[in-house]
């Protein structure tokens, strides 16, 4: 198999399995700098294969939470002592908030004006 | 127009300075506008006598006035009333750690008489930078451009993982440091929209300072969002932001910001508290963790399946149909 298909392979799984960023407009979302090296795996003339490999490499390493791993945090710090539900409270928010139809987000801003301490 | 002239005598007075940096102004001077401070000593003709040397205090005396001192801060009463002044100097010291990964000076304004600097293609003001992040990629560096918003994006990563460290103080000391450590890169950076980039119109200044507040909510937001939902969404938000979105970026160099981002954040994960109030902390290097990010990955030894050929060689044939 030729290395430029097995690069556009790489690439085009990549695309796949990146997740999607529903609150960002689609000329933001990374999949547009991977889809800039999928075609420039095409460009047989100028392409540096052994570059795009890395580059491939480095984003499977994104993907599979290397870096998580490698450098994982504490509970002191994913559950800080000002405010331990703060990152389960976004992560729900950042799920619902797409999908948040008009009047569910009048009534969030009005009922989020009073804070219960 | 009164502040043109203020500003410029202003960047005089630095440019005759030794040291540029921000050393330049005196710490009093931090609580003041900027423009109304030098307006005070142009106006006022004879200049007040120096205040009296202060009083030597041997040192058992003051051992003894600091614990004292430090006695009274425990009272409740005035811990709330002192807390602000110890987060100032302490998230000071936090700062000046920040900004000491990422120096950049306009050369061109320093000049006696101030010409217009070299310009990105962005139309941004092209400054020369020291550190790691500005360096040219053949010397190991990050080579980004020395340019305000870079400076500013530099800024808020290292002083992201300094929020989140500092949202582990008990919940009425989180909000005070974190408010300190945000005043005084608001303030570095109108001293440096005024100093090396001629900002002279306070209007135009606030303009900028509100969206660049916009971006550093932006940033928290998204920040948060990649510790939460894993490195490829980290990455991707490191991509927007110190990278620009820009298409160009290389994958690698993303990937080895995000990894050293995390690396700071367990580096102060480990640090106990009192060092982070006391301002200790010094930031690793991001070399240190190009290793982890140029270790070989699973997904590139994994084989492929039939799809995944097919959709790779229709993609294949169609790029070479357009052309």
């Amino acid at each position: 198999m030729s290395r430029h298909l097995n690069l556009a392979a790489h690439y085009t799984r990549l695309i796949a399995r990146w997740p999607i960023d529903a609150l960002r407009p689609e000329n933001r979302q990374f999949q547009r700098l991977l889809e800039n090296r999928l075609r420039a795996t095409n460009e047989t003339a100028t392409v540096d294969g052994n570059d795009l490999s890395k580059q491939a490499n480095a984003a499977y390493l994104l993907l599979d939470d290397v870096l998580s791993k490698r450098y994982p945090l504490s509970d002191k710090l994913m559950k800080p002592a000002s405010r331990p539900t703060l990152y389960e409270e976004l992560d729900q928010e950042l799920q619902e908030g797409p999908r948040r139809g008009m009047m569910s987000y009048i009534w969030k801003r009005i009922t989020g004006m009073v804070r219960r301490q | 127009m009164a502040s043109n002239s203020i500003c410029t005598s202003c960047l005089r007075a630095a440019s005759r300075s030794p040291c540029i940096k921000r050393t330049t102004f005196p710490r009093l001077q931090r609580s003041l506008p900027f423009s109304t401070t030098h307006a005070q000593r142009k106006q006022d003709p004879t200049p007040a006598p120096p205040p009296p040397p202060l009083p030597h205090i041997p040192k058992s005396q003051h051992d003894a006035i600091t614990s004292f001192a430090s006695t009274l801060r425990q009272s409740s009463a005035l811990k709330a009333a002192t807390e602000p002044y110890i987060a100032y100097g302490s998230t000071e010291d936090l700062f000046r750690e920040c900004s000491r990964q990422c120096e950049y000076t306009v050369p061109a304004r320093l000049a006696s008489t101030p010409e217009e600097p070299p310009r990105t293609a962005a139309g941004e003001d092209l400054g020369e930078g020291q550190g790691w992040w500005y360096a040219a990629k053949s010397s190991g560096g990050l080579g980004l451009d020395a340019t305000f918003n870079a400076w500013a994006q530099i800024m808020f990563l290292h002083m992201y993982v300094l929020t989140v460290r500092l949202r582990c103080f008990p919940a009425e000391h989180a909000r005070v440091w974190h408010q300190q450590l945000v005043d005084h890169f608001f303030y570095a950076a109108e001293d440096r929209m005024v100093q090396w980039h001629a900002i002279t119109m306070r209007g135009s200044r606030n303009k900028y300072l509100k969206d660049l507040w916009q971006q550093w909510r932006g940033v928290i937001l998204s920040y948060d969002e990649g510790l939460v939902r894993g490195d490829a969404v980290l990455a991707a938000a490191v991509w927007r932001n110190v990278f620009k979105g820009e298409v160009e970026a290389d994958v690698r160099d993303v990937a080895l910001v995000t990894a050293y981002l995390r690396a700071q954040l367990k580096m102060l994960d480990e640090l106990g508290d009192e060092r982070i109030a006391s301002g200790e902390v010094r930031f690793g290097d991001p070399n240190a963790v190009r290793k982890v990010v140029e270790q070989e990955s699973v997904g590139m030894k994994r084989a492929f399946t039939a799809e995944e050929l097919k959709a790779a060689q229709e993609g294949k044939n169609e790029g070479k149909e357009q052309k």
